[in-house]
């Protein structure tokens, strides 16, 4: 069943690239955030991604929404150290 | 107002062939109490936390059955760009804790929760009630009658 139903569909805001990562806010009270790594990305960059959860490694399929926020980093760009 | 906005949490998905063990381990993590079940990109089921204590554990079965074996489904859905008062009535109609979010071809978008809908209406009718309490408790200072 489905309500409302409507022929274009809403195109993602968020951008993601490979590697970047997620940080999903706590909901309550003394609940961490929670991280995960993009492993994969939806059509240009949009969602789902699939991401692995930095705790334990599982993947799973996420869909951004308000509470979650992407670090994105440079890929492909090397830090050189001493 | 439309439904995709408000959508105050992030959606998590499995395939269909995970084990009902590896949904619960993707519960814990992620921090949510209902998985949408895709399939190629369509959501073809949602699975609880309650599916997985009622249906599974409760029958005794391994924890390697696929989720698909313990998913609700047809899914109750509302279109993304449906009104919200589509949801109220929804929710209004069926016994569901959490709505699934679809885009005009079926695509998972998100869960709208009850628990967060509330809160929201309880925000707007504070915010309502503001203007109101100030005119109950601010003193009425009336133009004098102008001396004629």
């Amino acid at each position: 069943m489905r309500v409302g139903d409507s022929s274009h569909a809403e195109e993602a805001a968020v951008q993601a690239s490979v590697g970047d990562r997620i940080i999903v806010r706590g909901h309550r009270a003394g609940e961490p955030d929670r991280d995960a790594e993009i492993m994969a990305v939806g059509a240009d960059g949009g969602s789902p991604y699939t991401v692995r959860w930095s705790d334990t490694g599982h993947e799973a399929l996420f869909y951004p929404g308000n509470d979650a926020t992407i670090q994105h980093f440079e890929h492909g760009k090397r830090v050189v150290g001493r | 107002m439309r439904a995709i906005d408000r959508i105050r949490r992030s959606g998590v998905g499995i395939g269909p062939d995970h084990t009902i063990r590896q949904a619960a381990q993707v519960m814990e993590q992620s921090g949510v109490g209902t998985l949408a079940v895709i399939d190629a990109g369509r959501l073809v089921g949602v699975v609880t936390d309650r599916d997985l204590v009622r249906r599974a554990v409760a029958r005794d079965l391994p924890l390697d059955v696929r989720v698909d074996s313990v998913m609700t489904t047809p899914v109750v859905a509302i279109d993304a760009n449906a009104d919200l008062h589509d949801a109220f009535d929804v929710f209004r109609s069926h016994p569901l804790r959490r709505l699934a979010v679809v885009d005009g071809v079926g695509n998972f978008v998100g869960m709208i929760s009850l628990d967060d809908l509330l809160i929201d209406l309880a925000s707007d009718l504070a915010a309502l009630v503001r203007p109101l309490s100030a005119e109950i408790d601010t003193a009425q200072h009336d133009s004098p009658v102008p001396a004629i």
